[in-house]
């Protein structure tokens, strides 16, 4: 995924696995990211993406996007986006489609007034 | 950090959806391991299907009530039996090699499937071949 958004032209920190949402989110402020994007296979998403949503809220990062993907049923999505998560891309999603959503997305952003 | 038994000790919180699990009936447990392992045969990558599979087989580990924990590791089972057999393939594959990412974790996952398994329907068995 970090190789796919790099080759569509972004500038990607792939901070590793088992991060705690404390280190993600602290990266993501001393990085000054637009964009903060999770893989998350465990089956914890319920858990990590509302902690980490509080975390950038806490941090001021409310124009920060969060999104992500991973084992996370359609069932949870809704639950998801109401703590301000962004799209969630199933197992096998097309990397263009991701690379196009993020660009998009960054764009109206910096767009916007 | 290792645990007892040489298997990772993790100190996160439990997986909230498995929790959710608990005292539920056996169909809906059956249909979320169904989902959840769907998903699971889904990611691309082999490597990623054993990160994916290895920390919810290390959540079942962390149930501690016994009969729990086999009651979602029976309905698990079940839940793969039902899947398509390319599928089961690819989660099977994905099973072996998480021995090699967290045995400790694995061989309490297995001793409970060896003890689950002769009291399955024969269909269920035969989906479950010993690694």
């Amino acid at each position: 995924m970090a190789r796919a958004l790099r080759d569509a032209g972004m500038e990607v920190i792939y901070t590793g696995v088992h991060q705690t949402p404390e280190q993600v989110v602290e990266t993501a402020l001393q990085e000054d990211a637009d964009v903060i994007g999770l893989s998350l296979l465990s089956g914890a998403h319920n858990y990590l993406f509302p902690r980490i949503a509080e975390l950038m809220r806490e941090k001021g990062m409310d124009d920060v996007l969060l999104f992500g993907g991973g084992i996370i049923p359609e069932a949870d999505v809704p639950g998801l986006q109401k703590h301000g998560v962004g799209r969630i891309f199933p197992p096998g999603a097309s990397l263009d489609e991701i690379a196009k959503y993020v660009r998009e997305a960054v764009s109206a952003k910096h767009t916007t007034a | 950090m290792a645990g007892l038994f040489g298997s990772k000790k993790d100190t996160r919180p439990i997986d909230v959806g498995l929790a959710s699990l608990i005292g539920s009936d056996e169909n809906t447990a059956i249909e979320f391991w169904r989902k959840r392992l769907e998903m699971t045969a889904s990611v691309p990558n082999e490597i990623a299907r054993v990160g994916a599979l290895t920390p919810q087989m290390r959540e079942l580990t962390r149930i501690d009530n016994l009969e729990e924990r086999k009651r979602l590791t029976k309905a698990r089972l079940i839940a793969f039996a039902k899947l398509p057999a390319e599928q089961q393939q690819l989660l099977a594959t994905a099973r072996r090699k998480a021995f090699e990412v967290d045995r400790g974790v694995m061989d309490a996952d297995q001793k409970l499937v060896d003890d689950l398994l002769p009291g399955l329907d024969a269909s269920v068995r035969s989906a479950h071949p010993k690694p």
